[in-house]
This record gives structure tokens, C-alpha cells and sequence, in this order.
């Protein structure tokens, strides 16, 4: 103890190890449900907040700044434009990552919010460029669905 | 009925703590408060600990406190917050006459975590972002592109913050984070989630602090160092971070509420430094630029002109902030509120500045959140 036993060597402190083992099932929710779907089919939904004449993304069944239940869904095609973007430099476990993820922010102008996901990383994106998503051909309702946004030539 | 801040004590943020569990670690930090304050536990009528369990490898904290600060059978609140919010819960219990002397903790023992990253992928939305499976980083990167883009300003000036920070806090002399570096040199560091490089990033440090506040009878009987709350406001942006727009929209309701309180019309003359959370060096100038110190899109050019240095009109983080003391999570807004009452007190050393009077405190909760309030402090007498 610090008062009369002082560690002057670092692999003389003592630790106990412990982790953290819980595993998690998310509900996604009416919002995320209908999402989800939407991305199954190819497709981008979202909500419609008839108080604020706004669509939500991603789609919720509330609006935040109205405070009104939402039970009307739609989908959006776009115009996607890049908000913000970044280049990832590290991976989940902080270990540096050779090649970087895009990772973007990009929403439709009529909407509040937008999806955060991937660039194609072979091309140079800047914001305010108008992108489409690429969705996998095998989809099986998850984010991941979409495989990235790229340039709509 | 004014609220004041009586005592104040410090377990200095450094960067490993292998000598004391996280728990000792408060025990001291509680201890200096409470002689500072000429106090002992039993004088405490309520307590405020603040914590992010799960970023200390723990689960339920009120399991954690409240033995360390002499708390035992009395009011303790756990509650999950930055520095300001925690502040104002306990001024407010203050302010309703039932309680007349409160304590208020954070701690921090980032070094007991092996991976952050994890922990903060764990505050991301579960269904709408966390399934991309990515370093939780790219919130700050994304947001700090948001920011530079939307003023025009590059990543040189975000690395001035950088560079004034850790000057300011080797010249304070009390943490191993300070150094003489230039902007440049920053740049060189390693790219994060671009725009966002390794040097923009507050290191993570461990640390404890310990605030003692009183309602106005007992700080008057105390007679020395009358530090007055004199304005307190936070507030919450969406969490959301789809609709975020980099403009730290928390920091502009806190500080009206709390200019409002205070009596404060124009900030960078009615007061005479800050404290301003700088976690990621783009965060200082959008707080900045929040707090109204200068208008849109001015923070950049103001910091180049020296406008915050130690020697300059309105001295922002005179003693280093978060990136010259290290990140210390939920203790950083406590931190911030013992330097700026070292200030105030004529305590801060090398850094002391010219009789100050009054002190502003922007503190913010982390990374992914929008969440932040704003202390305003005056020295009585
Ligand atoms: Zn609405």
C-alpha cells in the first residue's frame, strides 16, 4: 500500500483481471423493423413527421421535435449527399488499420437526419457529392445490407 | 440564497496509477477537499458522485461509493454526467434550503479499461449504427469534418489548440502531458479518423477530484476565498448523431441559461477566463464559437492572434486543459472547476493570471454524446 510500501517497479503492481461477458439481443423497434425490411427489398425507408412536413432518417416512430407518433413510412430515393465524411484509421481493438474505412454521413435535403455508412473506398468522394447506395445481392435484412455509397455517375 | 465553492481537492491526472485502486485514488482526493474546505464528513449533508460504470469495468456504481468519501448512511446521488450537470444537481439541492453543505466527485481509472473503443461502440445506437462494426472514433472524425468545413478552417487550426495546451500545461508543471510543440509538428502525427490525427486527442489519464460547496452562511463563516456559483445552465442535443451539425448546440442553451443567471451580457468582457472542453482539439473552438466568446467562424483566427493564450485578452485553459492534463472522462469538468478556483484563489503558479475575477467553465460529457453545461464563477471580497 502507497503509505508505507512503495511499488518502484511497474511489474510489481498487482492487478486483477476481470472482463465483462454479456452478450445482448436488440428489438429494433417499429422504426428499425420497417428499416430493416426496407433493406432487404433494396430499398431506403424512412418516416414521415406530418406535423413538420419532414422525413426522418433512419426512420423512427416518433419525431423528436414535434413530440407526435409517427405511423407513416416512405421510401426515400434520394437525392444522397455526402454531409461528412472520414477516414477510419483504427479497428475496433485500437489497432491501426493499413488501409482506411470511409465512413460518411449522408442524407437527402428534405430530410432530418440521415445514415451513417460506407464510402467505396476506391473513390475519391468529396462532400456535397451526390452518392447512391450499393446494396449486397444476397440481402438479408441488416445494416450491412447496403454494401457502401458511391458516386452517382 | 448564493451558493459557493468552499474546498477543493485533486488527485493530480496522470497517466498510469498503479499504486492505488480507483477507489484510494478518491479516498485522497476527498481528503485534501475536506481539510481545504475545514470540513469533515460528518459536516456533509448530501453527496454527488459521477460515473460512466461501464467505462470503469464496473456495473450498478452505486456498489462503488460510497465508504471513499466518508458518505455513509447520508444522501449520496450516483448520477451519469459531465462536470457542470453534476455541479447543478448538487447546487440545486443547495438552493432548496434543506441541505448546507454538498459534495461533489468524479474520478477517473481509464487505465484499469484494455479497450476503449469497445466501451464507446457500446454507446452508439445498437440498430442504426453500431452493426457497422467500426472504431467508435469516426464520430469525432465525421464531426470534426463537419466543423472545419462548415468555417473554412483546415486541420493547422485545430493543431494551434494542441500546441497552446500542451504548452500551457508544461509551463503549469503539474502533468506529464505538457510540452513545447508547434502546430507543424502536430500535423505529423498519426491520422485517426481523418481530419482527426492521434495529437487532436486529449490522452486518456487517471485521476480523482473532489469540489465542497456551501450555501452562503457557512462560506461566510469560513472567510476566506469566497467563490461564488454565480450562473449555472446544461443542456442536451439530440443523440442522434445523424442530425448533428458540428455546432456544439448544447454549449449555446447552457451558456445563455447561465449568462442569463449570472447577469453576464457580453462574456469576454464581463468575465476573465475559461475552462473550455478540449477532448478533441476541434472541441475547444467549436465550444469557442458556442459559447460566444467570438462569432462563427471567427475562433480559428482569434487563437492564431493569441487572443487565448496565457498573455491574451481572454485565456482559454490556462493550465492545459483536457489535452495538456489528459482526458479523466466524467472528472474532467471537475478538473476544470479546481483550476479555475486556483485562479481565482491567486493559486495557479506559472500560470497565474492577473487578478481574475470571474471564471467560465464549458464542460462536456464525451465522446458520442451532445451533452455539456457552463459554470460561471466569481471571486467575492
Ligand atoms: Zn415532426
Amino acid at each position: 500500500m502507497p503509505f508505507k510500501e512503495f511499488i518502484e517497479k511497474l511489474s510489481k503492481a498487482k492487478v486483477q483481471k476481470g472482463d465483462i461477458p454479456v452478450w445482448h439481443l436488440y428489438t429494433l423497434g417499429i422504426g428499425g423493423d420497417v428499416f430493416y425490411k426496407g433493406l432487404k427489398e433494396g430499398k431506403i425507408k424512412g418516416a414521415y413527421c406530418e406535423y413538420c412536413n419532414s422525413v426522418i432518417l433512419p426512420p423512427r416512430m416518433y419525431c423528436e421535435d414535434c413530440f407526435e407518433k409517427i405511423d407513416k413510412f416512405v421510401d426515400v430515393k434520394g437525392p444522397f449527399i455526402v454531409v461528412a465524411y472520414t477516414e477510419l484509421y483504427r479497428d475496433l481493438d485500437d489497432n491501426r488499420l493499413d488501409i482506411p474505412i470511409k465512413v460518411a454521413l449522408i442524407s437527402v435535403p428534405y430530410a432530418k437526419g440521415g445514415i451513417i455508412h460506407f464510402l467505396n473506398p476506391y473513390q475519391e468522394i468529396e462532400n456535397g457529392d451526390i452518392v447512391k447506395p450499393v446494396f449486397n445481392k444476397k440481402r438479408v435484412g441488416s445494416l450491412k445490407d447496403i454494401k457502401y455509397f458511391e458516386l452517382k455517375k | 440564497m448564493n451558493v459557493y465553492i468552499i474546498g477543493i481537492g485533486l488527485s493530480p491526472p496522470r497517466k498510469i496509477s498503479p499504486e492505488v485502486s480507483f477507489r484510494e485514488m478518491i479516498y485522497e482526493a476527498a481528503e485534501k477537499a475536506y481539510l481545504d474546505a475545514g470540513i469533515e464528513p460528518k459536516d456533509v449533508d448530501t453527496f454527488v458522485s459521477l460515473s460512466e460504470d461501464y467505462e470503469e469495468g464496473t456495473a450498478i456504481f452505486d456498489e462503488y461509493v460510497p465508504d471513499q468519501l466518508g458518505a455513509m448512511l447520508k444522501p449520496v446521488h450516483t448520477i451519469c454526467a459531465d462536470g457542470a450537470t453534476g455541479l447543478a444537481s448538487l447546487f440545486a439541492q443547495i438552493k432548496t434550503g434543506h441541505f448546507k453543505i454538498g459534495v461533489l466527485e468524479a474520478h477517473s481509472k481509464l487505465s484499469n479499461i484494455l479497450y476503449h473503443s469497445h466501451v464507446h461502440a457500446m454507446a452508439l445506437d445498437p440498430v442504426f449504427v453500431r452493426p457497422l462494426e467500426i472504431n467508435p472514433y469516426f464520430v469525432a472524425g465525421l464531426e470534426m469534418d463537419m466543423f472545419l468545413d462548415s468555417r473554412g478552417y483546415d486541420e493547422l487550426d485545430t493543431a494551434y489548440v494542441v500546441a497552446k495546451n500542451r504548452t500551457n500545461a508544461l509551463l503549469f508543471g503539474r502533468s506529464s502531458f505538457g510540452s513545447f510543440i508547434s502546430p507543424e509538428e502536430v500535423l505529423l502525427s498519426e491520422s485517426v479518423s481523418d481530419p482527426l490525427r492521434e495529437l487532436d486527442i486529449a490522452p486518456n489519464a487517471d485521476g480523482a477530484c473532489v469540489i465542497v460547496i456551501a450555501n452562503e452562511e457557512i462560506a461566510k463563516e469560513r472567510g476566506r476565498d469566497l467563490i461564488k456559483i454565480a450562473g449555472i445552465g446544461f443542456a442536451e442535443f439530440t443523440p442522434n448523431i445523424e442530425r448533428w451539425e458540428g455546432d456544439a448546440e448544447y454549449l449555446k442553451v447552457a451558456a445563455r441559461k447561465a449568462y442569463s443567471k449570472a447577469g453576464i451580457k457580453n462574456p469576454v468582457k464581463d468575465i476573465d477566463f475559461a475552462e473550455i472542453d478540449d477532448t478533441f482539439s476541434y472541441k475547444e473552438l467549436q465550444h469557442i464559437e458556442a459559447l460566444g466568446l467570438v462569432s462563427f467562424g471567427d475562433s480559428a483566427e482569434a487563437l492564431k492572434e493569441g487572443f487565448f493564450d496565457l498573455g491574451g485578452e481572454f485565456p482559454v485553459n490556462p493550465t492545459g486543459g483536457n489535452i495538456g492534463n489528459g482526458n479523466t472522462s466524467l472528472m474532467n469538468g471537475l478538473r476544470a472547476i479546481y483550476d479555475a478556483v486556483l485562479q481565482l484563489r491567486g493559486d495557479a503558479g506559472n500560470v497565474q493570471l492577473k487578478s481574475p475575477e470571474s471564471a467560465l467553465i464549458a464542460t462536456w460529457k464525451g465522446l458520442p454524446s451532445a451533452s455539456g453545461g457552463v459554470i460561471i464563477l466569481r471571486r467575492e471580497g
